[in-house]
């Protein structure tokens, strides 16, 4: 089982069996190869030979087929009733709408495509019906080759007006016609949940109903001869009405109540103290009322299996199931059976008639049997001659209308995929439009960013504006404050004076502006940076100032050890002595000197 | 109509319908995968860009508050220091405590001779010229008092002269004291600038 067929769930169309008792409708789902029950509707109709003139006598003229008069007001009513999903309708047909003809084509025909054998079957079953084959709506299968037979394929046909009817009555109603299926097709479908019968088994299907019975016998899987069988279930009914002198209805209440039952005794004699018949004793006087009938069909069934292996003399009769509304008939497999030594049952779900396939949800009666078997054979995904379990199936839908149904649903189907992908464009274009402005939102949010840092660079500058200025200013303080290195050196200068060294004069010129190591040429600038104002000889770069000192000496030890203590301290540069003489100082010899130097100051 | 038998059946609905669905996907390529893939990238850009804006923004925030704050101690320190020191509005209480301090220093002034000031650059520079007499000892004294009360001063020259032959320790004193002052609070230069 594929993933798909566990996701996907298949439904089939809504299946309708209309009968003369009853109609019956069925609709399956099945999803991942468990086949379940959608819905079930059936609708007894009670007899009445009042109601019904074709009723009242056994051999009266039958009435119009129960199909080819139905209301498709009352189904689109059943419909809207129970809970069955879409509009999709199947119906089953059986004899005397839908007619069966064994035909032979040749295999050369058989090879064309499927259009080209239905013109050539349609017109050989025109020519077989005399009828037109315009008004002929014709399926077939393919017959097993048997011995001696000549009929390679079984034709399904159907009034082709009545096919188009029944599409436009549903179609009106806003339903749409799906299968048309014949009855045989979907009993012998059925069947196969039953049972699975081998190659060479050879059984059949009699589908008992009110006013008509069919016999279809199957030859492994395929229903191979269809037969209309003398037997209903309104004779029966007339019968018991005309020996017990009761009316229609409570002859046919009395048959469903008790039955048939095989009896070799006939009517019991009467007993003192007891009524004429006991109710336990009624089967056995219907069974002796019905006798003859039911032999007529056993040996009618057993004639049709005798003709029928006349062509397979290999295969063996294996079972025979009865289906319809007769098949309710209690007792009636019994005395089939016994009849013809064949095993009987009827196509109904119950415990003692085990099925090899059970559908679960589904409760099998023997008259909705025909309705499931064609929901069934609807729903089936592999068809039986691609080796599906089912028999063969047709559907007698016009194909004008099937490809007007398929044209309609396809179109419905890509008008819905396109409005599906119109709204998804719509919805993902709206998204985009959304994420579009989401972005825009967000190049406005990095604009505005940008704004703010920009804002904060101008801040920025602002500030290392602001504080090269303060920057500025402190320099401005800083450069005013001034070394004062003159009491230090004075001091210095008054310490270390060697003994014997007195001072009698100091003068310090103003600053002049610092010529670095130049050579002695240099000197006669000074004058001239001396003769200028003093700011503009403050100019960065250090001032010299000059500095004399005039002084006594005891002796001239004491002055050169005094000038190199000079020349020794620090700022002090180019200290040279000047004059050195001897003079008489306070009554004594003394070395009058004087001393030149520089000092260093440092820059403003 | 079916246009197509095999291997598919096709109908004439299906055309149509293809043709419906082709529409739709190129008008979806056109309305919004193209679309789609130009926001994205824009977002993509975008989203990266205001990534590295907004670290850079912090970066800046944090950069700010700090130079702010360096500044607004520079703004204290040269507010102080501009309180300390001298301007052209001072200069007189300035003189005043040159001569209290020599006095102080027991020298005795003979010439106190304040020149005009002139600029010089971001400040004001005035001389003055003072006579007078006192022992040298009182005069280093002096300079080292008036260094440590103004530091905006330096000795500009300075003359030291005794007799040799005197018997008191008296010298004739004669010095230049450059003030360095700022430009008056409320002169347009005032601050001055590099």
């Amino acid at each position: 089982m594929t993933m798909v067929g566990w996701l996907r769930q298949r439904r089939s169309a809504i299946t309708f069996d209309f009968g003369a008792a009853g109609i019956r409708a069925f609709q399956l789902t099945q999803r991942g190869g468990c086949t379940r029950l959608c819905d079930a509707l059936q609708l007894e109709r009670t007899p009445s030979a009042e109601a019904d003139p074709s009723l009242a006598e056994p051999g009266a003229a039958k009435g119009p087929p129960a199909l080819a008069t139905f209301d498709a007001a009352q189904l689109a009513r059943m419909i809207g009733q129970g809970r069955f999903d879409g509009e999709d309708v199947a119906l089953v047909v059986s004899p005397p709408e839908a007619e069966f003809f064994p035909v032979q084509l040749a295999e050369a025909v058989l090879a064309q495509p499927a259009t080209r054998i239905l013109q050539a079957l349609t017109w050989e079953v025109a020519q077989q019906s005399r009828r037109s084959a315009d008004d002929l709506e014709v399926r077939y299968w393919r017959l097993p080759l048997g011995r001696g037979t000549q009929a390679n394929v079984m034709a399904a046909v159907l009034p082709a007006k009545l096919a188009a009817e029944w599409c436009d009555l549903l179609a009106r109603h806003r339903l749409s016609l799906r299968r048309i299926e014949v009855a045989p097709c979907a009993l012998v479908r059925l069947a196969r949940q039953a049972w699975t019968p081998a190659e060479n088994d050879l059984w059949g299907v009699l589908d008992l109903g009110l006013r008509h019975s069919t016999l279809t016998v199957v030859v492994g899987t395929v229903p191979t001869y269809i037969r209309s069988v003398a037997a209903s279930t309104r004779q029966w009914t007339g019968l018991l009405a005309a020996a017990f002198e009761v009316p229609y209805a409570v002859a046919e209440q009395l048959k469903r109540e008790h039955g048939v039952a095989p009896t070799n005794r006939g009517i019991r004699a009467e007993a003192a103290g007891h009524s004429l018949l006991r109710a336990s004793d009624l089967p056995g006087a219907f069974s002796s009322v019905l006798l003859e009938p039911l032999r007529t069909l056993a040996h009618e069934v057993g004639r049709c299996f005798g003709y029928v292996m006349q062509s397979f003399p290999d295969h063996g009769v294996k079972r025979l199931f009865v289906a319809g509304g007769g098949a309710d008939l209690r007792g009636l497999p019994a005395i089939l059976q016994a009849e013809l030594e064949v095993p009987v049952s009827t196509l109904a779900t119950g415990p003692d008639v085990p099925w090899e396939h059970p559908l679960p949800d589904v409760h099998v009666v023997p008259r909705a049997a025909a309705a499931i078997g064609a929901a069934l054979l609807d729903l089936e995904a592999v068809p039986a001659s691609r080796g599906g379990r089912g028999a063969p199936g047709v559907n007698l839908v016009p194909a004008t209308r099937r490809h007007a149904q398929a044209c309609v649903r396809r179109r419905v189907a890509w008008v819905g995929s396109c409005a599906l992908l119109a709204a998804l464009l719509a919805l993902t274009w709206g998204a985009q439009r959304i994420a579009a402005s989401a972005v825009v939102q967000l190049g406005n949010e990095v604009a505005a960013l940008d704004a703010q840092r920009a804002e904060f660079t101008r801040r920025m500058a602002a500030t290392n504006a602001r504080r090269a200025q303060l920057l500025g200013r402190l320099q401005t303080v800083a450069a005013a404050r001034r070394p004062q290195a003159w009491p230090r050196r004075l001091v210095t200068l008054a310490r270390e004076a060697p003994e014997g060294v007195f001072l009698t004069g100091i003068t310090i010129a103003t600053p002049v502006r610092d010529p670095g190591p130049a050579p002695v040429q240099n000197r006669e600038a000074r004058p001239v940076a001396a003769g200028r104002p003093p700011a503009q000889r403050a100019v960065a770069g250090g001032e010299m100032q000059s500095v004399r000192l005039l002084g006594y000496a005891l002796d001239h030890g004491a002055l050169l050890q005094f000038l190199a203590t000079l020349q020794r301290l620090p700022g002090w540069r180019q200290v040279e002595l000047i004059r050195a003489t001897q003079e008489p100082y306070r009554g004594a010899l003394a070395v009058a000197f004087e001393l030149e130097g520089r000092t260093q100051e440092e820059r403003p | 109509m079916i246009i197509c038998h095999r291997p598919w059946k096709i109908y004439d609905v299906d055309a149509v319908g293809a043709a419906g669905v082709l529409v739709f996907v190129l008008a979806a390529i056109w309305l919004v995968l193209g679309p789609w893939q130009r926001t994205w990238n824009s977002y993509r850009r975008l989203a990266d860009e205001r990534m590295a804006v907004g670290a850079k923004l912090r970066d800046d925030v944090a950069k700010l508050e700090q130079v702010d704050q360096g500044t607004k101690d520079l703004e204290q320190t040269v507010g102080d220091q501009l309180a300390r020191a001298p301007n052209a509005d001072s200069y007189s209480r300035l003189l005043s405590r040159i001569t209290d301090v020599a006095k102080e220093c027991q020298l005795e002034l003979l010439s106190v001779a304040p020149q005009p000031a002139t600029a010089s650059g971001a400040y004001l520079v005035s001389d003055v010229q003072i006579g007078g007499r006192g022992r040298s000892r009182d005069f280093i004294l002096f300079l080292d008092r008036l260094a440590q009360e103004n530091p905006y001063q330096s000795l500009w020259a300075c003359s030291l002269s005794r007799v040799p032959t005197a018997t008191e320790p008296l010298c004739d004193l004669a010095w230049t004291i450059r003030m360095y002052l700022l430009p008056a609070a409320n002169d347009g230069r005032a601050g001055g600038g590099s």
